[in-house]
C-alpha cells in the first residue's frame, strides 16, 4: 500500500528534523553558558567602573563636561543603538523586540539607528527608518564597541541628536528575556545618599578633566558591551528553548505517525487474511 | 604595612591579594604605592605593574586603565592584565616578528596602528618574561 510507504517517509523526515533541532539545541546551550559566564565576568568590572564614576563625580565638580550637559536645544531627534540577532530560529525573540521598538519610538522618522544584528537592520529598513550604520558583520560584536561609542558621542556632541539609547534583550534567566531601552547619553549621574569621607583630601592626576575624558567614554563602552553580552546570552537561550520545543514537537509527530503507521499496517494484514479466507472458501 | 590590591579586567579578576607595595605606570610616569597612600585617582598607560608582597615580587603586563586609591584599598581597572607565568615566549616572539614585518612593509592606517600596538605589547611582555627568568636563575 502506497499509504504505508508515505507514512514511513514522513516518520523518517520527522526523526531527522528532531535530530537536527536537538543538535542545534545543544550547540545553543553551550554557547549560552559561555555568554552567561562572560556576562557574569563583565559585571564585576562594570560595577567597579560605575562606582568609580560615582565617587569621582561626587568629589569634584564635573558638570562642565560636555557629555554630562543636557542639550541646549531640544530637536526631538534621537540616536538608537539597536541590538538584535544575525540569525533567526530563536523563537519570538526578535518579534518581541520589534514590537517593543515600535512601542518605544512612535515616530521612527525622528530616530536614526545604529544596528547590531541583521534582523533588526532589515526590520528598520522595511519600516522606512534610517540606519546610519550597521555593525552586524563585525565578529565578535564587542570589537565594534569603540567605533559605535565614538560615533554616538560625536553625534551627540555636535548636537545632531538629543540623546542616545541602547535597545537590547535583557537576559533575565535562560527561559526569560525582555527587550529594554537604556539611555546612555546624556549621562545621568544621580547622587545616591552615600556622603562619606567627602571632606577627605583627594588627588586626581593629571587633572579632573583628563581623567573624565578617559573615564567617561570607557564607561559608555562598558555599558554597550554589557548590552551586547546580554543580548548574545538572550539569543542563545531563546534559540535553545525554541529548538527544544521543535524537538519535542517533532518527536510527538513521530509518535502520532507511528500510531498511524501501525494502524495502516494492521489494516493491511487484516485485508490480506480476509482475502486468503475468501479465496479458500471459494475453492472449497 | 600591607594593603589590599585588586586588579580587574573586563574578562576577570586578575589579581586580589594583600600586598606591601605596587609600582604602576601612570600617564605622568611610574609611581610607587605603599600603604597609607593619599587617596588618588589616576589614569594608567600600557606598561608593567610590579607587585611586592613580603620578599616576593610579581610582574603583570597591563593595557591602559584607571587606578583608584582609597584608604586601605587599591583598585586597578585595566583593559587587560597578564601574569608573567601566563605568557608564552614563542607566541610573543611570533606576534612581535609579524608586527615588525607589517611595519617594515609600510602598512597604512588602521593596519599600522594595530601592528604598532601589537609590537608595543609584545616588547612589554618579553620584558616581563625576561624579568621572571632572571629572578628564577638568581
Amino acid at each position: 500500500m502506497a499509504n504505508i510507504r508515505l507514512i514511513k517517509g514522513r516518520i523518517k523526515s520527522a526523526k531527522n528534523i528532531a535530530q537536527i533541532t536537538k543538535a542545534m539545541e545543544l550547540v545553543a546551550a553551550s554557547r549560552m553558558k559561555k555568554a552567561q559566564a562572560a556576562a557574569l565576568a563583565g559585571k564585576l568590572y562594570a560595577d567597579k567602573i560605575y562606582q568609580m564614576v560615582m565617587e569621582l563625580s561626587s568629589r569634584v565638580d564635573i558638570s562642565y563636561h560636555p557629555l554630562l550637559k543636557k542639550p541646549n536645544a531640544v530637536r526631538g531627534k534621537r540616536l538608537s543603538i539597536y541590538v538584535t540577532t544575525n540569525k533567526g530560529l530563536c523563537g519570538g525573540l526578535n518579534a518581541t523586540s520589534f514590537r517593543y521598538l515600535n512601542s518605544q519610538y512612535v515616530h521612527t522618522t525622528s530616530v536614526s539607528f545604529v544596528t547590531l544584528g541583521n534582523k533588526g537592520a532589515h526590520f528598520i529598513s522595511q519600516q522606512g527608518g534610517s540606519v546610519i550604520a550597521d555593525f552586524s558583520d563585525t565578529s565578535p560584536w564587542s570589537n565594534s564597541v569603540p567605533a559605535i561609542i565614538e560615533l554616538a558621542t560625536r553625534e551627540y556632541l555636535t548636537g545632531n541628536v538629543d540623546g542616545v539609547d541602547v535597545v537590547y534583550n535583557e537576559f533575565l534567566s535562560p527561559i526569560k528575556q525582555r527587550p529594554v531601552k537604556k539611555t546612555i547619553l546624556p549621562l545621568s549621574i544621580e547622587h545616591s545618599g552615600e556622603v562619606e569621607e567627602h571632606i577627605q583630601e583627594f588627588l586626581i592626576e593629571p587633572n579632573a578633566k583628563e581623567v573624565f575624558d578617559g573615564l567617561l567614554p570607557h564607561y559608555l563602552e562598558n555599558q554597550l558591551r554589557d548590552a551586547i553580552v546580554q543580548s548574545e546570552a538572550s539569543e542563545h537561550s531563546a534559540r535553545m528553548m525554541a529548538m527544544r520545543n521543535a524537538t519535542d514537537n517533532a518527536l510527538s509527530l513521530v509518535d502520532d505517525l507511528t500510531l498511524l503507521f501501525n494502524k495502516a499496517r494492521q489494516e493491511k494484514i487484516t485485508y490480506e487474511i480476509g482475502d486468503m479466507v475468501t479465496a479458500r472458501l471459494a475453492l472449497e | 604595612m600591607a594593603f589590599l590590591l585588586e586588579i580587574i579586567t573586563p574578562e576577570r579578576k586578575a589579581y586580589e591579594e594583600t600586598v606591601d607595595a605596587v609600582t604602576v605606570p601612570t600617564t605622568e610616569g611610574y609611581i610607587g604605592v605603599l600603604a597609607h597612600h593619599i587617596p588618588l585617582f589616576t589614569l594608567l598607560t600600557e606598561g608593567e605593574i610590579k607587585i611586592g608582597a613580603g620578599s616576593k615580587e610579581f610582574f603583570l603586563a597591563i593595557g591602559g586603565g584607571f587606578m583608584e586609591i582609597t584608604g586601605s584599598r587599591v583598585s586597578i581597572l585595566v583593559t587587560r592584565a597578564v601574569h608573567a607565568d601566563e605568557l608564552n615566549e614563542a607566541e610573543i616572539k611570533k606576534a612581535e616578528t609579524s608586527a615588525r614585518d607589517s611595519i617594515a612593509k609600510r602598512a597604512k592606517g588602521a593596519e599600522l596602528a594595530s601592528a604598532q600596538a601589537v609590537l608595543r605589547r609584545s616588547v612589554l611582555e618579553m620584558k616581563i618574561l625576561r624579568r621572571r627568568h632572571h629572578r628564577l636563575t638568581v
